[in-house]
C-alpha cells in the first residue's frame, strides 16, 4: 500500500493542536506508517520555500486561524495542493479564540501590542511599517481575523479547542480508510450532530429561568443539576457534542465553553444563544418589572457578551469585526 | 406573461382603483416581479377583490399550474381570507397564498411614485420568498368536549349559560358571590324603559337554577385552567358553606338568633344583616350561607363558640364540619362574564365620598330607590334618614379623567339621568341638577329618555366638579357651568357619585390562568374589535359583558347570546380546527436542552423520549420555541428561519 | 444624493404590523426608508434574523404589543426586549451605533406613533451615515 503524503501547515496558533495529536500516544505509531510526514513545523520542518516546493499532497491538516498575509498564503497552498483538507481544531473551523482580537481594529491591536503596552519601548509597528530585517520578513497583519472554512472549501472538519484524544483516533482511522481507498464523506465533521445537553448527564428542572447571571466562583452549585438553570452560563445548549461520551468540561464541574462550536442547522453560535439567553433571564416572570427595570437587569447580566458568547466563533458571526464607521 | 421554472409562483397586483395604482406603478411591478425565477406568471387589476379578479386568480391557478400566489393588495387583515378561499376552490392548499401590503404599508402613507413602486416590489418579492417556503398544510383536528364554563353568575353568564343550556348543551355556572344576579340585582328600574330590574332578572334567576343542563356552583373561584380548546381542565375553589341548600327551608330562624351584625354588600353598606344571612330573599341558589369573616366561630370553623345557628335549625342544615372543596371540572369552552366593580370612591379625595354621609355612590342611591333597598324605596339620605329635597348627581366621578381612568365608563350619564327621573318623579317639588362633561345618550331610544328626564324639569350643569364636602347637614359643590362661564357653588342635601366602572380584582390573575390578555385598564381583550369582538384571541375562550370594558345591560346582553352562538358553533362539531401554522420539532437535531419549554407561553412544549413534543392542539404558532431554540431544531410552520432569512434578502435588495 | 437610510421593520401581526395599516388608513405620510416584514410576534425574532438584516441595511425596527399585557403571546414582547437589550451591549462591543436597532410598542391604533417612529428613525439614521466596517472606513 502506497503510504499518504500528509501536511500540517499553521495558521494563528497557539501549539495546543500538536500537542493535541500526541496525545493519542501509541496510534502516532499507527499514524506514521499510514504516512509520510512531508511538511509539518513541528515534526520534520517549516519553511514556507518547502511548502511551495511540495506537490501532490494526500491529507493537507491546517491548525490555526488566519490572522497574518502568511497564515493565508499556508493555507492557500495547502489548499491548492491537497487532496483531503482537513480542518483541524476550533480555529480553522470557526476561528477560535484568536478571532477574538477582531472586537479591536488591527491598528489599535498593533498601537497596543508594539506602543501602548507600559513595558514596550518600540518605537514603530513593524506590520505597518513592513520591516525587513536581514532575510526576515514581517508578515502584515490582515484587517481582520478570518475563520480558514470562510476562505476556502474544507472536506473534514474537527473541531475542539483542542480537539479530544478520540477525534484524533477518528481522523487517524479516516486516514487510514482514504489509504484504503474509501471514499471521504463530504463537508465531515469529527463531532456529533446534536448538542452538548443530548450527553449530559445532569437534571434539568421543567422550566429554565435564570434570576441572575452567576460565574461559578459566585455560587455552591448543585453538582447534579443543568449548570443554566442554576444561573452558570453554560454553551451546552448551542454546541455540537463530542468531547466526550460525557462532556469533557462539564464532567470536571465546570460550564461548557462552546469550543466545539455551533450546531449544524446554526451558523452564528454566538448570537443564536445571545437570543436565548437573553430569553431566559427572569423567564416568565419579566411583568413583576417595569420594561426600563427589566432592561437594566438584562443589561448588567453580561457585560462582555463577545468573550462570554463568541468566544470561539466570533469570525464566523453575522458581525464577526470591529466597526469603526459608528 | 409567462415564463419557465420548476416552482411556479403567480403574483397578482391590484390597482384598488386608484388607491394604490396612483403612487405604484403597478405595471413595472408586475413585469418586474415577473422576473423573479419563481414567478411564472404575473398581472395585474383594478380590483383583485371583485369577482372578474377573482376569476382571473381562479383561471391562472389551472392555465398556468400554479403552485403557489401572492397577491399584493391591501391589508391580509381585510382579505387574506378571501382569496385563500379562492385558490382553495382551485384545488390549491389554502396556505399556498398569501398577501402583500401595498397599500396600508405603501401607496396610502407615500406620495413619490419611484419610491413606493421600489417598495411595493420589495414588500412582494419578500412575500413570493416567504410562500416559496410555505407548505400545504390542513388543519388540525381536535376532540371536543361538549360542555361550557361560564365564569361570572351576572346577567351576563346568566345569559350566555341560558342560551346554550336551551341549546341541549350542558354549562357549569361558576359564581364567587353567593348568589347569581350580579350588579343588575341591586338595581331599582332599568333605562331607558324604566323596567323593573327585578322583573327582568329575577325570572331568569330561578330558570338557571332549575334548568337540567346547568350546574351552578356560587361560591367560588376559578384558580387553575389546563387543557385548551375543546379540553379544558379547570380546578374551582368551593368555599365551604355549613349550609345544606336542598335541606334550608329559607325559615329564616337562624338569621334571628345569630348575635352577630355586619353590613350588607348586597346593600352596598347601607343596611345591616347577620352573619348568617341570604343576600336577597331572591337568590339563587335559594339558601342561607354563612359569612366565616363575620361568624364568631373562628375561620374554616376550627372551633365552634357559637352554635345558636344550628341549635334552632329545625331542618338540620347546617354544619360546621363541611370545608372548602376543589372541584375539577372538564369543558371544552370558556365564558369570561366576570362583570366589574365600582372605581373605589375614596381616590376621589376631593368628592368626599366615604368621609361624608350624604355623598354616596351611584349603586348606594339604586339600593335607595329600589323596593327591597334598606329603605324600602324611599329615598332616605344616610346621616339623618330625611328625604332630601336638592340633590346633586356628579357624572364621571372617575371616568374621563386622566387622573383617574381616562376612559368613558359607558352607562353614567343615563343612569344618573334614571335615578334623577325616579326621584323627582316621586318628589316633583324636589330640585334636582346633573353635573357632566358631555352628554352621551347613543343608545337606542336613549336620547328620547334625556329629553324626557330633561322636560321633567331636572337640570344638567355642563361643568366639572372640582370639590364637594358636607358641613352642618348640608352638601356643598364646587364647579363650573362652561356654558355660561360662571363659577358655581351650591348646597345639597345629598350628593351621588356616578362612579366609574372599573375591572373586577382577581381578573388579572384570572386573565393570566385562561391565557387571555387584557387592556391597560384590565378589561379582557377581544381578538378582533370588528370582526370577533366576542373571541379571545386564545381559541376556545370568549367574553361577555362588562368584563369586556364598560356597557349598558342591553348591550351586555346582546353580547352574551353572541358569545354563547359562538360557544354555540363550536359545540355543533365533533372536532374542532385549529391553524395548522404550528411549531415543529426536528427530533434528530434536538437535544432537549428545554428551553423551549420554558418560554411556551402555552405548556404545549413536552421533551418525550429526549426530543422536544409539540402539542399542536395546544400551539398558538407565535413561534417564540423557534427564536430561542439553541440548536435550530424547531421551527414555525411557514415562517422558518430560512424563509424570514430570504424575506430579509428580499426586502434589503436594492431596486434595478 | 444624500444618504439615505434603509430600514428593515419587523412588525408582529398584531399590533405593530396593525399600527403600521392604520398610519394607512389614516392616510398618515413617512419615508419609504422603511421596508415591512410581518411576523407573528416580536417572540419569533432571533437576533440572528436582526443582525443578518443590520448587515443588509442600515437599521432595523421591531414593532410589537405594549408590554406587560397586549402580547397575544403573553410574553413574546419581552422576548424581544430582552434579546434587544443584549444585542446593544453586544453591538457596543463591536462598534456599532446600537441606536441602530430600535424597539418600539406600537398598539393597532398608534398609526401616528408608527409614523413619527419612522421619520424620527430615518432622521437619526440619516445623521448616522451607512453602517461601516474598518475595511470601508478606512480605505487603504
Amino acid at each position: 500500500m502506497k503510504k499518504a503524503r500528509l501536511a500540517v501547515g499553521y495558521g494563528s496558533i497557539c501549539g495546543g493542536c500538536d500537542v493535541a495529536f500526541t496525545d493519542v500516544g501509541t496510534e502516532l505509531v499507527d499514524l506514521a506508517e499510514l504516512v509520510d510526514i512531508v511538511y509539518w513545523p513541528a515534526v520534520v520542518d517549516g519553511k514556507i520555500e518547502q511548502l511551495k516546493k511540495i506537490s501532490d499532497i494526500d491529507i493537507g491538516i491546517y491548525f490555526g486561524a488566519v490572522r497574518t498575509e502568511h497564515h493565508e498564503l499556508v493555507l492557500r497552498l495547502l489548499d491548492e495542493k491537497s487532496k483531503i483538507l482537513v480542518a483541524f481544531g476550533t480555529c480553522p473551523c470557526y476561528g477560535g479564540i484568536p478571532a477574538l482580537g477582531n472586537v479591536e481594529t488591527s491598528d489599535s491591536l498593533l498601537q497596543t501590542a508594539y506602543s501602548e503596552a507600559p513595558n514596550t519601548t518600540n518605537d514603530g509597528i513593524p506590520g505597518l511599517r513592513k520591516l525587513k530585517r536581514q532575510t526576515m520578513e514581517v508578515p502584515r497583519l490582515k484587517a481582520f481575523i478570518s475563520a480558514p472554512s470562510d476562505l476556502v472549501n474544507f472536506d473534514v472538519f474537527v473541531p475542539g479547542c483542542p480537539p479530544p484524544v478520540q477525534s484524533v483516533s477518528k481522523l487517524i482511522d479516516l486516514i487510514r480508510d482514504y489509504s484504503a481507498g474509501d471514499p471521504i464523506p463530504e463537508m465531515h465533521f469529527i463531532a456529533e450532530e446534536t448538542s452538548v445537553c443530548d450527553f449530559c448527564k445532569r437534571e434539568k428542572p421543567e422550566v429554565i429561568s435564570i434570576d441572575r447571571i452567576m460565574r461559578i466562583h459566585e455560587v455552591e452549585f448543585n453538582e447534579d443539576e443543568c449548570f443554566l438553570s442554576q444561573g452558570i452560563l453554560c454553551m451546552g445548549p448551542v454546541t455540537r457534542a463530542g468531547c466526550g461520551e460525557e462532556p469533557r468540561c462539564i464532567q470536571k464541574n465546570m460550564p461548557c465553553r462552546g469550543c466545539f462550536g455551533p450546531l449544524p442547522k446554526v451558523r452564528d453560535q454566538g448570537t443564536k444563544f445571545l437570543s436565548s439567553i437573553a430569553s431566559s433571564i427572569v423567564l416568565g416572570k419579566e411583568k413583576n418589572m417595569s420594561d426600563e427595570d427589566l432592561q437594566h437587569l438584562v443589561k448588567k447580566q453580561v457585560l462582555d457578551p463577545v468573550g462570554q458568547f463568541y468566544r470561539f466563533a466570533l469570525a464566523v458571526a453575522a458581525f464577526n469585526r470591529r466597526y469603526t464607521g459608528d | 406573461m409567462e415564463r419557465k421554472s420548476t416552482e411556479r409562483i403567480g403574483v397578482f397586483v391590484c390597482h384598488c382603483g386608484r388607491n394604490i395604482a396612483e403612487t405604484v406603478d403597478v405595471e413595472r411591478v408586475t413585469e418586474e416581479i415577473g422576473e423573479h425565477p419563481s414567478v411564472v406568471f404575473s398581472e395585474h387589476y383594478d380590483y383583485m377583490c371583485s369577482q372578474p379578479g377573482q376569476d382571473m386568480v381562479r383561471d391562472a391557478i389551472k392555465n398556468h399550474s400554479l403552485t403557489s400566489i401572492v397577491v399584493a393588495a391591501c391589508s391580509p387583515t381585510l382579505h387574506e381570507k378571501t382569496f385563500r378561499d379562492v385558490v382553495e376552490k382551485a384545488g390549491m392548499n389554502r396556505y399556498k397564498c398569501e398577501i402583500a401590503n401595498i397599500r396600508e404599508q405603501d401607496s396610502w402613507v407615500h406620495t413619490d411614485k419611484e419610491e413606493a413602486t421600489a417598495k411595493a416590489l420589495r414588500i412582494t418579492r419578500s412575500i413570493v420568498e416567504k410562500v416559496r417556503g410555505n407548505r400545504e398544510l390542513s388543519p388540525i383536528e381536535v376532540d371536543l368536549h361538549k360542555r361550557a364554563l361560564i365564569i361570572g353568575g351576572g346577567i351576563a353568564g346568566m345569559q350566555a349559560s341560558l342560551d346554550i343550556a336551551n341549546a341541549g348543551h350542558q354549562v357549569v355556572l361558576v359564581e364567587r358571590e353567593a348568589t347569581i344576579g350580579g350588579h343588575v340585582a341591586k338595581l331599582a328600574e332599568t333605562f331607558p324603559t324604566l323596567d323593573c330590574a327585578s322583573c327582568i332578572l329575577t325570572p331568569r334567576m330561578s330558570e338557571v337554577a332549575n334548568h337540567p343542563n346547568i350546574k351552578l356552583i356560587v361560591n367560588a373561584e376559578v384558580v387553575d385552567v389546563e387543557g385548551y380548546v375543546g379540553n379544558f381542565r379547570v380546578k374551582i375553589l368551593k368555599k365551604a358553606s355549613y349550609i345544606d341548600a336542598d335541606a334550608c327551608n329559607l325559615c329564616a330562624k337562624c338569621e334571628g338568633v345569630c348575635p352577630e351584625n355586619v353590613l350588607s354588600g348586597f346593600d352596598e353598606y347601607l343596611s345591616f344583616r347577620k352573619a348568617i344571612y341570604i343576600p336577597f330573599p331572591q337568590a339563587v341558589p335559594s339558601t342561607y350561607t354563612i359569612d366565616t369573616e363575620a361568624c364568631l366561630n373562628p375561620e374554616g370553623m376550627k372551633a365552634v363558640i357559637c352554635s345558636k345557628c344550628r341549635d334552632v335549625c329545625e331542618a338540620d342544615a347546617i354544619n360546621y364540619d363541611r370545608s372548602s372543596e376543589m372541584i375539577e371540572e372538564q369543558a371544552g369552552v370558556i365564558v369570561v362574564a366576570t362583570g366589574y366593580q365600582l372605581y373605589a370612591p375614596e381616590n376621589i379625595g376631593e368628592y368626599g365620598a366615604g368621609k361624608y354621609p350624604d355623598i354616596i355612590t351611584s349603586l348606594q342611591f339604586e339600593r335607595l330607590l329600589a323596593p327591597n333597598g334598606p329603605t324600602s324605596g324611599t329615598p332616605r339620605r344616610p346621616s339623618d334618614g330625611k328625604i332630601p329635597k336638592k340633590l346633586a348627581f356628579i357624572h364621571c366621578a372617575g371616568s374621563r379623567d386622566e387622573n383617574h381612568n381616562d376612559y368613558c365608563s359607558s352607562i353614567c350619564c343615563m343612569y344618573s339621568s334614571k335615578q334623577a327621573l325616579l326621584f323627582h318623579e316621586h318628589y316633583p317639588d324636589s330640585e334636582i341638577y346633573n353635573f357632566y362633561i358631555d352628554l352621551r345618550a347613543s343608545g337606542k331610544n336613549y336620547e328620547q329618555f334625556i329629553k324626557r328626564v330633561q322636560d321633567e324639569g331636572i337640570n344638567y350643569i355642563r361643568g366639572k366638579v372640582s370639590k364637594i364636602f358636607e358641613q352642618d347637614g348640608k352638601v356643598t359643590v364646587f364647579g363650573i357651568d362652561t356654558l355660561k362661564g360662571e363659577r358655581i357653588e351650591d348646597q345639597f342635601d345629598m350628593a351621588v357619585l356616578a362612579l366609574s366602572m372599573v375591572a373586577p380584582a382577581g381578573i388579572r390573575d384570572l386573565a393570566t390562568k385562561l391565557g387571555i390578555s387584557y387592556d391597560d385598564y384590565g378589561w379582557i381583550s377581544e381578538e378582533h374589535p370588528k370582526l370577533r369582538p366576542v373571541e379571545t384571541p386564545t381559541a376556545g375562550i370568549f367574553v361577555a359583558g362588562v368584563a369586556h370594558g364598560p356597557k349598558d345591560i342591553q348591550t351586555t346582553v346582546a353580547q352574551a347570546s353572541g358569545a354563547a352562538s359562538k360557544v354555540l358553533d363550536m359545540l355543533s362539531h365533533d372536532v374542532i380546527t385549529h391553524l395548522p401554522t404550528v411549531a415543529r420539532v426536528e427530533r434528530d437535531a434536538c437535544s432537549a436542552c428545554r428551553l423551549c419549554v420554558s418560554v411556551c407561553p402555552y405548556s404545549a412544549i413536552t421533551i418525550e423520549d429526549g426530543a422536544a413534543s409539540v402539542n399542536e392542539a395546544l400551539c398558538e404558532g407565535g413561534g417564540l420555541c423557534a427564536a430561542i431554540c439553541p440548536s435550530g431544531a424547531i421551527e414555525l410552520t411557514n415562517m422558518t428561519g430560512i424563509q424570514m432569512m430570504s424575506m430579509i434578502d428580499a426586502v434589503s435588495e436594492e431596486p434595478r | 444624493m444624500s444618504f439615505r437610510p434603509r430600514i428593515t421593520a419587523f412588525l408582529c401581526q398584531w399590533c405593530g404590523s396593525k399600527g403600521a395599516d392604520m398610519a394607512g388608513t389614516s392616510r398618515m405620510k413617512y419615508p419609504s426608508t422603511v421596508t415591512p416584514i410581518r411576523v407573528p410576534c416580536t417572540g419569533r425574532i432571533d437576533l440572528t434574523h436582526v443582525l443578518d438584516a443590520l448587515t443588509k441595511s442600515d437599521g432595523v425596527l421591531i414593532g410589537g404589543c405594549y408590554t406587560p399585557s397586549n402580547c397575544h403571546y403573553k410574553h413574546g414582547n419581552y422576548q424581544a426586549l430582552k434579546r434587544v437589550e443584549l444585542l446593544k451591549v453586544f453591538l457596543k462591543q463591536m462598534g456599532v451605533n446600537p441606536d441602530r436597532v430600535r424597539l418600539e410598542w406600537i398598539r393597532a391604533s398608534e398609526g401616528k406613533k408608527f409614523a413619527e417612529t419612522i421619520r424620527s428613525f430615518t432622521e437619526q439614521l440619516e445623521k448616522l451615515g451607512p453602517l461601516k466596517t474598518q475595511e470601508e472606513a478606512m480605505p487603504e
